[in-house]
């Protein structure tokens, strides 16, 4: 028997949203990676792992050597890291739009979200 | 709060202004909205209040042309612009400008390096290239060439060159290896210096001097024109290196230290920009205040003593480094510590015996042009520090050395801070950089530090300890130490300044250089 009309068009729908799916997954992917590159030239030389990073030796202090190293938090909220990207905290120093846009930070943020820098937390990364 | 906006220019005025700078790097290169963003160009750690070096907006060009269009919008609606390379370098102002409402040039976007040469051994870079970036260039491009760069290793390459900032290679000395300025005048002339003034001239980045006077100067920590291409001589990498650390168990021990310290600069046995690094910027790489004191005021000699055993310290940490074939670093080690031993209590480190301190570590790394920011721990001094930087220069001279020491200790310590600081020791001078440590968020140790750096300058001057460089807000007070003959010097340069920029649309103030229009109000 020859399927109905309106259930070929449910199957095109789901692989229609599928792809949407992956599209987005692999946007994701690629504004993680993109976040990446410039979390290792904006926030590492601060932010890595080891006692010779201003801001991690800042978050030492504050919250805990646990706490201590951004890439192996799991309590970071998008907007706070956003507002601290621009605003600055504490000693940390604001970045201006010209060094890091809102789509840049934005990218930071999914770059930290998406936990690919766990483990090292930068430690390699001595730019 | 009203709109801060340049001096004397109407909100109708400035606003046309605005859409023309909008149109010349579209609307996304011009923050003129009060919010984050235009907060993002203040200072960071601001000892008044930081609404006196508030920009109005920013513009943001991305080449020369640009920048020609945007002065020429400035001349017609006088609008002051403060241009800034990477505006990274907090400890003096950032990226804010002298005086509240100037627009801020930043000049970021620029960040093209044109040029490596490896053959003759320079580079040519525009304002926005970070010493991060050029190193990074020259890594990916398995260069043999050594970048030498500030501690802050965000900064730039040309602004801390036209600031007059020193590094810590043998070529640590920057305005000495720059080679090759350009410069926009505030007419929208461009300027090629030295042997740039000749078409086609095959030695613009190798010879500096060119023929006729030397502006390349004149440029520099000034508000003449806007540095917009620097060539910078690179040190070839050398067979060998190494870092060493020499500690010094008194206070006093400097004087003696610092005279033994002289010959060794002059006949180059030492060739790099060392450090002399006193006690509490040493420890503070490592450790807190809180950890030694919990009580207000600096850390009292107890506390100091319990620090250098704990640590490994002497009240003096200098660092050095060899470079060379073997045979070159393993005599003039020899040398270096025969001249040292007769210091009592001097004790000596290489890299294989400290290289894990994270102080060692860093020293390391500066010395050698790779760019990192650790020398920032120290900030963490105190929660929620803040820091700003005054630099007296000094011969190398061992009773200076101490003297000044005490002074600008004594000093510290009168308004309840730790001295933090350090002598930069060049090839005859020293840049004693005095970078004390409060918290941010407390306003009255805000004001005691401005006191304070107001009483060093004047006192300072009355020694003989005048200051190279220092932050917006005491910008005023070290160019008046600089009086003698009837101001003559202050003279020269506000006649240079009329008749390169007679609108006074550039850097008001920068350097305590202020255009015609607003000298009466000094």
């Amino acid at each position: 028997m020859k399927p109905p009309r309106s259930f070929g068009l449910l199957i095109s729908a789901l692989i229609l949203l599928i792809n949407v799916g992956e599209v987005r997954a692999a946007d994701q992917a690629d504004r993680a990676a993109r976040g990446e590159d410039l979390f290792d030239r904006w926030c590492q030389p601060c932010h890595g792992a080891g006692p010779q990073y201003p801001g991690t030796m800042a978050l030492k202090v504050r919250l805990g050597e646990k706490r201590s190293v951004l890439l192996e938090r799991d309590d970071l909220v998008k907007p706070y890291v956003e507002f601290v990207i621009r605003n600055g905290f504490q000693m940390m120093p604001p970045f201006r739009p010209t060094e890091l846009s809102e789509k840049n930070i934005g990218e930071i943020w999914e770059y930290l979200a998406s936990g690919r820098g766990k483990g090292n937390g930068g430690k390699s990364k001595d730019k | 709060m009203n709109k801060i906006l340049p001096e004397g220019i109407s909100p109708a005025r400035f606003n046309q202004a605005v859409s023309k700078f909008k149109k010349i790097v579209g609307n996304s290169w011009v923050v003129v909205e009060e919010g984050p963003q235009l907060n993002s160009y203040n200072d960071r750690y601001p000892m008044r209040e930081v609404q006196l070096h508030a920009p109005s907006a920013a513009v943001a060009p991305k080449n020369v042309a640009e920048i020609q269009a945007i002065l020429a919008v400035a001349r017609e609606y006088r609008i002051p612009l403060w241009p800034i390379s990477t505006g990274r370098n907090f400890i003096y102002g950032g990226p804010a400008p002298r005086k509240a409402g100037t627009v801020v040039l930043d000049l970021k976007r620029m960040n093209r390096i044109i040029e490596v040469n490896e053959k003759h051994a320079y580079a040519v870079v525009e304002p926005g290239v970070s010493y991060f970036d050029l190193y990074r260039h020259l890594q990916t491009r398995k260069s043999k060439l050594w970048i030498d760069c500030a501690a802050p290793g965000w900064g730039g390459v040309v602004g801390n060159t036209m600031d007059r900032g020193v590094g810590y290679t043998p070529y640590g000395e920057h305005f000495l290896m720059q080679c090759g300025m350009q410069v926009i005048l505030a007419d929208g002339t461009i300027v090629d210096t030295g042997m740039g003034g000749q078409p086609n001239s095959t030695t613009r980045n190798i010879y500096q001097y060119g023929r006729g006077p030397s502006v390349d100067g004149m440029f520099t920590m000034s508000n003449y024109g806007i540095a917009t291409r620097l060539g910078v001589y690179l040190m070839p990498e050398p067979p060998g290196y190494r870092p060493y650390m020499i500690t010094l168990p008194r206070e006093e021990d400097v004087e003696l230290f610092t005279e033994l310290l002289r010959p060794l600069k002059l006949n180059m046995l030492i060739p790099n920009a060392a450090t002399t690094v006193e006690l509490i910027l040493e420890a503070a790489i490592s450790v807190t205040k809180a950890q030694y004191h919990r009580g207000k005021g600096p850390v009292p000699d107890s506390a100091r003593k319990k620090m250098m055993s704990d640590l490994d310290l002497g009240v003096w940490n200098f660092y050095g480094a060899l470079y060379g074939p073997d045979p070159v670093m393993n005599n003039n080690w020899k040398v270096i510590k025969e001249t040292f031993s007769q210091i009592k209590g001097v004790r000596f480190y290489t890299e294989e015996e400290r290289g894990h301190d994270p102080a060692f570590n860093y020293r390391a790394k500066l010395m050698k042009g790779v760019p990192n920011l650790s020398e920032f721990n120290y900030v963490n001094w105190v929660p929620n520090g803040s820091h700003v930087a005054l630099a007296p220069m000094a011969p190398v001279n061992g009773k200076t050395a101490l003297e000044q020491y005490q002074l600008v200790r004594a000093k510290a310590n009168k308004f309840g801070f730790d001295y933090l600081g350090e002598y930069i020791v060049g090839w005859r001078d020293m840049h004693h950089i005095f970078c004390p440590v409060w918290d941010r968020g407390d306003e009255s140790e805000k004001r005691k530090v401005y006191d304070m750096m107001n009483e060093l300058i004047a006192e300072g001057a009355e020694a003989g300890f005048g200051s190279y460089r220092t932050h917006l807000d005491l910008m005023d007070q070290v160019a008046a130490t600089f009086k003698w003959n009837d101001n003559a010097l202050a003279r020269v340069n506000e006649k240079i300044k009329d008749a390169l920029d007679p609108l006074g649309i550039l850097a008001p103030g920068k350097s305590g250089i202020w255009p015609a229009h607003m000298r009466a109000a000094r």
